[in-house]
């Protein structure tokens, strides 16, 4: 669906969905915050759509968290899996 | 004074659009999903392609001129409903549309373009046998109004007809009030109970 052109094994992932929900947040508020449609937030959060630079540090910024920490170029392990993980590693 | 009647007169079309899309934002909800609309496609193709016939048809009746005008009546229909189903993303002016929506209507508008391009090497060649013999072959006016008519509706409506056929399932939340979203997405944070 994103329509630039990207190598076949280089996909981007994000934690939107996770990150969206977990601050309570709808896609509509999340796409007016950023201002994009609310079609734009479902299509990030599906992986049909690869975000511009601009449009990945806006998203950053209303959670407030680092890039690396909203898209990796590997899967995500559940938020859950790393934090009650580490904690258990740690014991 | 002119520049400002003009910026005027834009910003009144772009509040025009503005408000046409959020009304067609959430219409002919079952109509939203990618079997539905490219059933659309599939009939609006058959409409322009009998559109196309009427080339060789004529409109020497006065049966053939409203069996005619009904076939680009139910084109356009079919069109208006396309453009409502793919939120008019391929003709939305620049200032209504976020990155996605700019990259897939530049995506699609390429089509668009490829495909008029090619339509005028076809009406170039419809007129040629007319033009070499001064009138005496090829088509007449009627046929060749017939043939201008399909093409410009082949051409107008293949960009959103081919974002259609592609465009997956519309996601039900987007379908969704967004005041019940505001209820269950406050539920799904604390975990308090939705009654």
């Amino acid at each position: 669906m994103s329509p630039v052109r990207r190598g076949k094994d280089l996909p981007i992932y994000n934690r939107l969905q996770v990150l969206r929900v977990e601050r309570g947040l709808t896609r509509a508020a999340l796409a007016e915050a950023v201002e994009v449609n609310p079609q734009t937030i479902g299509a990030l959060e599906r992986g049909d759509h690869y975000p511009s630079l601009d449009l990945a540090f806006r998203l950053c910024e209303v959670f407030g968290l680092p890039v690396e920490a909203v898209f990796s170029r590997h899967p995500f392990t559940p938020l859950s899996t790393q934090v009650y993980g580490q904690q258990g590693e740690g014991k | 004074m002119k520049a400002g009647r003009i910026n005027t007169a834009y910003e009144w079309w772009l509040r025009v659009c503005a408000e046409r899309r959020a009304r067609n934002e959430r219409l002919w909800p079952s109509w939203r999903n990618q079997r539905r609309r490219r059933l659309l496609v599939r009939a609006w193709a058959a409409c322009v392609l009998i559109a196309l016939a009427f080339v060789y048809v004529g409109l020497s009746s006065v049966v053939a001129v409203f069996a005619w005008l009904a076939v680009e009546l139910v084109v356009l229909f079919l069109y208006s409903a396309l453009k409502v189903l793919t939120r008019q993303v391929t003709d939305v002016p620049r200032r209504l549309a976020d990155e996605r929506e700019l990259a897939l209507r530049n995506r699609y508008a390429y089509t668009g373009y490829l495909t008029g391009s090619w339509c005028l090497v076809v009406m170039m060649a419809a007129l040629l046998p007319g033009v070499a013999s001064d009138g005496a072959h090829g088509l007449d006016a009627n046929q060749l109004y017939c043939l201008a008519l399909g093409l410009l509706l082949l051409t107008t409506g293949v960009p959103t007809a081919q974002l259609a056929w592609t465009m997956p399932d519309d996601d039900p939340e987007d379908l969704a009030d967004p005041e019940d979203l505001k209820v269950l997405t406050q539920a799904d944070q604390g975990g308090q109970p939705r009654g």
